[in-house]
């Protein structure tokens, strides 16, 4: 019975998460969109496609090269959160998964969970973290490490799977509240990003010495 | 008024005197200045923190006040407060904080004092964030109280009152541009070269820096005598020459709007078809992508700069160039506004190529390269004159690691900022705009 009230709050925690990341995305298009009369230099296109691809890369953004640790840390602990949204849905629904994809997701997801936990160390004890850091950062984090130890402990037990929904309802509720959010805005900022420096004929460059 | 009233900056009691109406007017316009990309920009930071190394005045000062995310969270605390429901509500849990005059105090040093817009930060952040847009944004909300730091704010008036934004008089620009023509027949041997001013139909109109007549006149007679070279038919024009516009960076878009539509009407009084822009990262930026956001109108012109017209003269051999003549090591600053936001890359690579025995390239470069800490109106604003050169630092080491005894940069601000960087950092090195360097190397 307990089970089954969870698997409903999951359902509806997701709904939430969804109506209202949705609203927040229709409350920014009512912002409005700006018209571009500039003639193009380049092709906005190829800058998207950039954006999501190469300009991603180490090699390209300095800011990763220079903070490798943290941008893989970051990658990883991504990767760990599709993990354990994947694994809810499986649970959910329920899809039997074979006992090799489990001990790739285990092991997912308790890399990206070391990687959370040092992401959250690091934004404690730099004090420039600190000073461009609210309450939210450190609780979305907090949120999401928990949500991943409990996914990692439901792939060891079964008695850990209620825990999991719960922390499961407790993440999809926070998502729209707090940065978290970026799930869904960080794809429109990177096309903007994109279109912007392909129309300018910027990015992507094509290769040449330096 | 008392005797500590009496000794502070007018600028700092201006904001003590702000009424809640000039907050209201301030925060309205911020409102009106987002769109839909400003807005997803809001709701984008994860405060990672990645974007610190990528700003020159954080990497020269490690002051928290200069990390690119802190200075876009003075904004993000301003729209969490008023445009969502989380801020509102909770404010402590996403930091949002109402605008009163001690945050617009912050504003106004953070936006104006530690930021050139140069977009290097925007490169580097780990979601894409426009943090140089966002920025302009803040900007653009003081503005419209009236809290443009006076130094840059004179400068925008000049250029609006003046038509230029060096305050030169007509009479002065025309016996300037009279005495280069002379001094141009006599470097070629021609008493038939010209310096033509308002000659109608011709190939383009060319725009030139206010400094450059008032201050480095024989860069425009380099530019002339490229032009001679090159057999070109061009024009400047007697009143709307200047290539500059600082409402780019004072965020006052009306300003703005009014410094771009002069160059569109002398276009079309002297019905030309391309209007060529000087040595300028900020004009080129203003002029070649803003300002048909600013009008709201397509151009019906092409709008080129100064260093595609002289790569194109090299590719078609209109111009003859002898590069053995320059044989100290020459290195380029790449100009942020006309090369990480303006797409000139290649061109101005291209013409060095052609032009000097020994070009080198300094690191990183092209549109990763650091700004020099001239740009955002900065050069105008002396008040943040010794920050400006703290964190000029950034490319006056730069600059010594090239080894290079020669800088070209094509923009006049900039070669401000370097002369000045030449001085502090005692870099011993020349100073030239690419046209300077072009005009030094011809065969005519």
């Amino acid at each position: 019975m307990f089970f089954s009230i969870l698997r409903v709050g999951v359902i509806v925690s997701v709904t939430f998460s969804i109506v209202s990341l949705a609203t927040l995305i229709i409350r920014t298009f009512s912002f409005g969109k700006r018209t571009t009369y500039a003639k193009a230099q380049g092709k906005a296109g190829d800058g998207i496609i950039y954006a999501f691809g190469r300009g991603m890369m180490p090699w390209e953004k300095e800011s990763a090269a220079k903070h490798l640790p943290t941008f893989t840390a970051g990658i990883i602990y991504h990767m760990a959160i599709f993990s354990a949204i994947l694994f809810v849905i499986a649970l959910l629904i329920p899809i039997s998964v074979s006992s090799g994809v489990i001990q790739i997701i285990r092991l997912i997801l308790i890399a990206g969970l070391l990687c959370g936990m040092g992401l959250l160390i690091k934004r404690f004890l730099l004090p420039y973290m600190r000073g461009i850091s609210c309450l939210d950062d450190f609780l979305s984090n907090l949120i999401v490490d928990l949500f991943l130890m409990t996914a990692f402990l439901a792939t060891l037990s079964p008695d850990f799977v209620s825990p999991f929904f719960i922390m499961a309802i407790i993440t999809f509720l926070y998502i729209p509240m707090g940065k978290i959010r970026h799930c869904f805005f960080f794809f429109y900022t990177r096309i903007i990003f994109g279109r912007y420096f392909g129309r300018r004929g910027v990015l992507p460059h094509p290769s040449r010495e330096t | 008024m008392n005797e500590s009233a009496e000794k502070k900056d007018p600028f700092d009691l201006k904001i003590s005197q702000l009424s809640d109406e000039d907050i209201r007017r301030a925060l309205q316009v911020f409102h009106d200045k987002l769109d839909f990309g400003a807005a997803a920009f809001m709701n984008s930071c994860v405060h990672c923190g990645l974007c610190a190394d990528s700003c020159h005045y954080y990497l020269a000062t490690k002051e928290i006040e200069s990390l690119p995310a802190y200075k876009l969270n003075l904004l993000l605390s301003v729209f969490k407060k008023y445009f969502t429901l989380v801020g509102r509500t909770a404010p402590g849990l996403n930091g949002a904080k109402a605008l009163d005059r001690k945050l617009i105090g912050e504003w106004i040093d953070t936006l104006f004092g530690r930021c050139t817009m140069c977009g290097r930060c925007t490169l580097n952040c780990s979601v894409g964030i426009d943090i140089a847009r966002v920025i302009r944004i803040g900007r653009s909300a003081l503005a419209s109280i009236g809290l443009v730091p006076p130094e840059l704010q004179s400068t925008v008036n000049a250029a609006v009152e003046k038509g230029n934004n060096m305050g030169i008089p007509t009479e002065e620009w025309v016996e300037t541009v009279k005495w280069l023509e002379e001094e141009l027949q006599r470097e070629v041997s021609d008493p038939e070269a010209r310096l033509p001013m308002d000659k109608k139909n011709v190939n383009f109109l060319y725009t030139v820096n206010p400094r450059e007549p008032k201050f480095f006149p024989l860069s425009l007679l380099a530019a002339a005598k490229i032009f001679y070279a090159a057999r070109e038919s061009w024009t400047v024009a007697r009143d709307h020459y200047d290539v500059t516009n600082y409402g780019l960076f004072s965020g006052d878009d009306e300003a703005a709007r009014l410094i771009s539509s002069r160059l569109v009407q002398s276009m079309k009084e002297l019905e030309i078809k391309t209007l060529i822009l000087g040595e300028c990262g900020h004009g080129f930026k203003s002029h070649r992508w803003e300002a048909p956001e600013w009008l709201a109108a397509a151009y019906r012109f092409e709008v080129k700069s100064i260093i595609q017209v002289l790569a194109d003269y090299i590719r078609q051999g209109r111009i003859k160039l002898d590069s053995t003549r320059q044989q100290k090591a020459v290195t380029l600053h790449d100009p942020c506004n006309l090369v990480r936001m303006g797409g000139i890359i290649e061109e101005q690579r291209y013409i060095l190529k052609n032009t000097v025995a020994n070009f080198v390239e300094m690191h990183p470069n092209r549109e990763k390269n650091f700004c020099c800490g001239g740009g955002g109106g900065q050069l105008s604003m002396t008040r943040y004159a010794s920050r400006r050169l703290k964190a000029g630092q950034v490319k006056a080491d730069q600059i010594r690691k090239t080894g290079a005894r020669i800088v070209v940069a094509p923009c006049h601000n900039c070669i401000d900022q370097l002369s000045e960087l030449n001085k502090e950092y005692k870099l011993g090195v020349e100073i030239k705009t690419v046209a300077e360097i072009v005009a030094d190397a011809l065969v005519l």
